[in-house]
């Protein structure tokens, strides 16, 4: 379980967090970070990462964890940043080795590594260049560098940035069966309202440095939320299949 | 793509076999690096304006009372400094400009790129235009010495300038080009003064030349490498890590402001030294890694020792042209460096382009 206690956090004397407070995110789950750009929801997630200053508890499994040091905070905590830099002369496989020698002298670094890239279906282009590798590959080697570290908590900053519709869903597929198998805290800060009603089972979302709806995707996204957060008018209601729509009508 | 197409064993074996099959591959590279080196040491040793023989010059090595008491002057004394100080200035160099590259994530970068020559040249011309150097120390040790203590002590103020302000990457790239200008302007200042033979003594040692090579010199800058190196090697695993991205690396529990201070403090070391002793060679920092990294990718185990080989053999090769070139006349191995790397850089670029 992580919980978040007060946090606030900003940029030299601008405030962007306030006080935050989030209740025990369990394992197995993804929570979803929303809102508008500027609401703070990267600088939240990079501040449970440890990498913003901030000041309250975050509390992992009962342990205050900004009292770790950041190697410590970094063995139970995975962030994995929008996108893969460019010009990288690194093969799918050794970038995944890299990330678990990173910090750990594992004797079965490779096999270990192998076995990422086999459970997300990418062991096919363990030879291949990152650079090339499309979006949706990317952003699987990607999450094979922070899953081969065996993290407690799982932490993504829009990890469907810049992919088509079907990568997206192949995305977020397997970020959901790895959460449910591994038992892993995901969280996720997303743009796309219906991914994250699709598979979060937890919405935060976030206006101006301060969290206004927290809940279940039908009991935190409503109508009044939407105008709040997003300054647009719109409805929520449910497809033919029983999923959760948002359909935006207007902006305020 | 889908992660329900789970690979058999076999298919995670054969995987496993092609990248240890790579490794191998790369080891064989550094193989082959080295012993290109070894020929180009060799030739580079054997050419001269002496017209000694292949056979005198070995047998100068390897049987010293064969030959004459001139014969082994030559080689010894003058050849053999010169041609291992090519090896290690090309290996130091290359190993600066390789680790600057990486903790700067820009593939510009070189121990130069942060006015590291510039203030070197600076300490060498108060040398030899105001003949100020440290109380105590013999006069001719004056250009080294100030040449290194302004290399070492520009890389000290960087450091000091980005952590006042916690700067980043690109701060710590611009604080470096502001460097340049200063001390380039300060050199100007010094040109602007100096008597005709001062100017002409600081143009040439800015062209940088191996002639002021020997054995003492070499000894430290063996020593500087054997200390250096080490460290370098150990930080392998952070520095792959690092071209992951910072935040990256920094979530996987790496201090990359530590990684960084330390890495930049054995390129100033190494730029340092090499800079006080042979002068201005400003390229091989650059093209080193360059090429290192097109022969065996970024894997920080095989892309350190081949920047390291990749700029022995440039400057090898260089210091033997520069005595070739001009029948007679040792042209400033500073100058031929660049004639000698950028057509192998571009064949090999051309190459992977081609392959591609």
């Amino acid at each position: 379980m992580l919980s978040v206690e007060k946090l606030s956090a900003g940029y030299g004397k601008k405030p962007v967090l306030k006080d935050v407070d989030i209740s025990a995110m369990p394992a197995g789950t993804i929570t979803a970070f929303l809102g508008q750009n500027g609401a703070g929801k990267s600088t939240l997630l990079r501040s449970l990462a440890g990498l913003h200053k901030a000041g309250g508890v975050l509390h992992l499994d009962g342990a205050d964890i900004t009292r770790q040091s950041p190697a410590e905070r970094a063995r139970a905590i995975t962030y994995m940043p929008q996108s893969l830099p460019q010009r990288v002369a690194l093969t799918v496989l050794e970038a995944t080795i890299g990330a678990l020698r990173a910090s750990s002298r594992d004797p079965d670094a490779v096999k270990r590594s192998l076995a990422v890239l086999d459970r997300l279906g990418i062991s096919n282009l363990a030879m291949a260049q990152l650079d090339s590798l499309s979006g949706g590959q990317r952003q699987l080697a990607s999450l094979a560098q922070a899953l081969v570290r065996k993290p407690r908590v799982l932490l993504l900053d829009e990890p469907t940035s810049a992919l088509d519709v079907a990568h997206q869903i192949r995305v977020m597929r397997t970020i959901r069966e790895i959460t449910e198998e591994q038992g892993i805290i995901s969280i996720a800060v997303l743009h796309d309202l219906g991914l994250a009603c699709r598979w979060c089972e937890r919405l935060v979302l976030l206006s101006g440095g301060r969290v206004v709806s927290d809940g279940e995707p039908e009991v935190a996204l409503t109508p009044d939320v939407l105008n709040q957060v997003y300054g647009v008018t719109g409805r929520i209601e449910r497809c033919s299949r029983g999923q959760i729509q948002v359909l935006i009508d207007e902006v305020a | 793509m889908s992660i329900a197409e789970h690979n058999s064993p076999v298919l995670l074996a054969e995987a496993e076999r092609a990248y240890h099959g790579k490794i191998r591959v790369k080891v064989m590279m550094l193989i082959i690096l080295a012993v290109a080196l070894c020929a180009a040491a060799v030739i580079d040793v054997c050419v001269g304006s002496s017209g000694l023989s292949p056979s005198d010059v070995l047998a100068a090595i390897f049987q010293p009372e064969s030959v004459s008491r001139g014969v082994r002057a030559i080689v010894v004394d003058v050849r053999l400094p010169y041609s291992l100080m090519a090896l290690l200035v090309g290996a130091s160099l290359s190993l600066a400009g390789a680790e600057m590259q990486t903790i700067l994530d820009n593939p510009l970068a070189s121990p130069f790129t942060l006015g590291v020559s510039s203030a070197a040249s600076f300490g060498a011309a108060l040398a030899i235009v105001l003949q100020l150097g440290i109380p105590g120390l013999p006069a001719e040790w004056f250009i080294p010495a100030n040449a290194f203590i302004f290399a070492f002590g520009s890389v000290l103020l960087l450091q000091a300038l980005s952590g006042l302000r916690g700067a980043g990457v690109e701060t710590l790239v611009l604080f470096g080009i502001a460097l340049v200008f200063i001390f380039n302007a300060l050199v100007a200042i010094m040109q602007f003064v100096a008597s005709a033979e001062a100017l002409q003594q600081l143009v040439f040692w800015s062209m940088g030349s191996l002639t002021r090579s020997t054995w003492t010199k070499l000894q430290i800058m063996a020593l500087v490498m054997a200390c250096v190196v080490p460290f370098s090697m150990a930080a392998c695993w952070k520095l792959t890590a690092l071209r992951l991205g910072e935040d990256r690396a920094r979530s996987f529990g790496i201090d990359v402001t530590r990684l960084r201070f330390f890495s930049l403090l054995r390129v100033s070391i190494l730029a340092a030294t090499s800079v006080s002793f042979v002068g201005t060679i400003g390229f091989i920092g650059l093209v080193g890694p360059h090429i290192a990294r097109l022969l065996v990718g970024e894997d920080h185990r095989f892309f350190l020792p081949a920047s390291m080989l990749c700029g022995a053999l440039v400057m090898a090769l260089a210091s033997a042209a520069s005595k070739i070139i001009v029948p007679g006349v040792l042209i400033p191995v500073g100058i031929v460096t660049s004639l000698i790397g950028v057509p192998f850089f571009l064949a090999l670029i051309f190459s992977k382009a081609g392959k591609s």
